[in-house]
């Protein structure tokens, strides 16, 4: 007998050209995976090496801003000048008024000083205007915006003509010319009226786009740069249909047999912010989507057949009977399984942030996650309802699913809170949507989510 | 010798290459191998379509985990190894349980060893096929791949009392199915 077995175990057997089909498709997927791979590690080298670039040309650059020396004779204030008669120097050599961001931001060398007039230039640098009608030239931080409320609320941009440099090293305005612009100051009823406040607006907010808002730790820089790091939960709500209407049957067994559960991401990443509050993101996120298959096979239910009879007599006294047959299910089995599809992706994030009161902002953002790889675990049913594995290693996984990239496009709101010039707290209500199925062409369903999302993160700027 | 010797490669230098992901190096180890582990999954499976998901799986695998191979032992006994347990898991999957607890056990008697059989190895299969799908499989480890039956009894989640049992039932059946005059007493 051990002979037969012997020549048996020596015995080529001949099979169909779909088995390697099959192991060269699941090969391709593997090569294609390690192709991804390292496009994405390349890329993120380039990207840290790029932001590193910029980050240190930025540095630069405002090294050079900060080192000028205290010389307001050269400095040209073309801009704008702008009275803020409600905010007082106090005794820390900081600006009290009623904007927090800009009591925290601007600091002078002298105390017990009100502030009448503020210049921005070209180079975003202010220079204050006492009542002892000196110039001290500041740098800026968060001041844009107060600029932009009070021009909003009517107040008018006057034009300066030229400063002068005192011996301690400070600014001083000519104070003729000063009292000048002073007898200039409209009343609140030639404000309301007058039509070139609006043109003065237009003027700096075209300008402000670069220069408005924001935790500017870096003076004159267009943008800074910050890390992200995000966690959020999602449902990613299937939707399954049928290609032709062959698969209608299949399509409903297999959403009636497969659950949405909470699914949980976390990501972390680089992004850039202009001053005008457009704000650009990247990154990677981890995610792993849950969802529940609860099917019980027909086959396995027991049915059971029982008949009652009842007894009844008629007025004569004799007895009649009938009987009611009812068919009852006396068992079942049910076959659970929670499936996990866990995905590596990158997202790119485009946004546009405004500050709605001192400490909080809201923004806006829109953006797509290119998933750059996807394993999965878990039991579906197939076609002919069937529970089947779909785990990675499976050959019925490389027949259902696509694990080439795909994207999911995103849209969503976000509540910023500025914690401090530093950091930021955030959430954002997102949702998600998969414009391309990620099944493959050969099956006979097509597969899309839509995945609401709450996310928190934090910002940190450097 | 090596198998791979009509293509003058060495089998080091052709797991060496698949481990890059040389696709011609893969298709050469596929065709090398692929017939005698199709007759492998025959013997497990139930069909022929059974038989080929089982080979298309094992080979996933054997490529997903070929890193793992000891170049210092059989290159075909890790195959079949990994054919059997991936056949074996497959059963499982679809079978649920591939094998009941048997309470009634009824041992090997040795009969079969006064008899040898003259058959073709298709027949064979064929025969093999036609055993229920818990006796087949013990009968294939014991018998062929010659597990002893504590390692059977490991691998399918019984006992082993329940594997020499169903080994015993599958040889009755087996000595039912072999035509009378394909055995003779030795």
């Amino acid at each position: 007998m051990k002979e037969m077995f012997d020549k048996l175990d020596n015995y080529e057997s001949r099979f169909s050209d779909s088995v390697w089909a099959g192991v060269n498709q699941h090969l391709e997927a593997q090569r294609a995976k390690k192709r991804r791979t390292r496009i994405v590690l390349v890329g993120s080298l380039v990207l840290l090496i790029g932001f590193l670039v910029i980050t240190y040309i930025s540095v630069e650059e405002t090294e050079l801003v900060s080192m000028q020396p205290v010389n307001s004779s050269q400095l040209q204030f073309s801009e704008v000048e702008n009275i803020i008669p409600s905010v007082n120097l106090i005794d820390d050599n900081q600006v009290e008024g009623n904007d927090i961001s800009l009591a925290s931001s601007i600091k002078v060398r002298e105390t017990n000083e009100s502030i009448e007039k503020l210049r921005v230039n070209e180079k975003d640098e202010i220079a204050l205007v006492t009542n002892q009608t000196q110039e001290k030239l500041v740098f800026k931080d968060q001041y844009s915006k107060n600029i932009n409320d009070l021009s909003a609320s009517g107040i008018v941009f006057t034009p300066v003509e030229t400063v002068s440099q005192r011996s301690d090293g400070l600014v001083e305005s000519n104070p003729s010319q000063l009292s000048e612009i002073e007898s200039k100051r409209p009343t609140l009823a030639e404000i309301a009226s007058l039509p070139t406040t609006r043109s003065n607006i237009g003027k700096s907010s075209l300008r402000s786009l670069f220069v408005k808002e924001g935790c500017d730790l870096l003076g004159s820089k267009p943008f800074k740069s910050y890390v992200w790091s995000q966690l959020s939960t999602f449902a990613p709500l299937s939707q399954i249909s049928a290609k032709s209407s062959d698969g209608t049957n299949y399509a409903t067994a297999r959403e009636l047999s497969e659950s949405t559960l909470p699914s949980v991401e976390i990501g972390f990443g680089l992004g850039v912010k202009t001053k005008s509050g457009v704000f650009a993101e990247s990154g990677l996120q981890f995610a792993v989507w849950r969802e529940r298959l609860s099917y019980i096979d027909p086959e396995s239910i027991g049915y059971q057949t029982v008949i009652t009879i009842d007894t009844m007599f008629t007025t004569e006294g004799i007895e009649i009977s009938s009987d009611t047959t009812s068919i009852q299910i006396n068992g079942s089995t049910e076959i659970v399984n929670f499936n996990s599809h866990k995905t590596v992706s990158v997202p790119l994030i485009l946004g546009y942030e405004k500050r709605i009161a001192s400490q909080f902002s809201m923004a806006m953002k829109v953006g797509a996650i290119l998933n750059i790889s996807t394993t999965s675990e878990g039991r579906i049913l197939d076609q002919q309802m069937n529970v089947i594995d779909i785990n990675q290693n499976d050959s019925t996984n490389s027949m259902v699913y696509n694990t080439k990239l795909s994207t999911q496009l995103m849209a969503g709101g976000q509540l910023v809170y500025h914690f401090s010039p530093g950091l930021d707290i955030y959430v954002n209500p997102e949702i998600r949507f998969t414009p391309k199925s990620n099944t493959v062409d050969t099956y006979s369903l097509n597969q899309r989510f839509v995945s609401p999302t709450i996310g928190a993160g934090l910002r940190y700027y450097f | 010798m090596s198998p791979f010797y009509k293509n003058s490669i060495s089998e080091k230098d052709l797991l060496q290459l698949c481990l890059k992901g040389d696709q011609r190096a893969q298709r050469l180890l596929f065709d090398t191998f692929c017939g005698r582990l199709m007759t492998v999954c025959r013997r497990y499976g139930r069909t022929q379509q059974e038989a080929e998901d089982m080979l298309q799986e094992s080979f996933i695998k054997i490529f997903s985990n070929l890193q793992s191979f000891n170049s210092t032992g059989s290159l075909y006994g890790w195959l079949k190894s990994i054919t059997v347990n991936t056949s074996i898991k497959i059963l499982q999957k679809r079978y649920n349980k591939i094998v009941s607890e048997d309470i009634d056990a009824v041992y090997d008697q040795g009969v079969e060893q006064n008899f040898h059989y003259d058959l073709h190895a298709e027949d064979l299969l064929a025969i093999i096929s036609q055993l229920p799908v818990g006796y087949n499989s013990v009968f294939n480890l014991y018998e062929i791949e010659g597990y002893s039956h504590k390692e059977i009894g490991d691998l399918l989640n019984i006992s082993e009392s329940t594997s020499r049992s169903q080994l015993a039932k599958a040889k009755k059946i087996l000595r039912s199915l072999i035509p009378k005059n394909q055995r003779y007493a030795v």
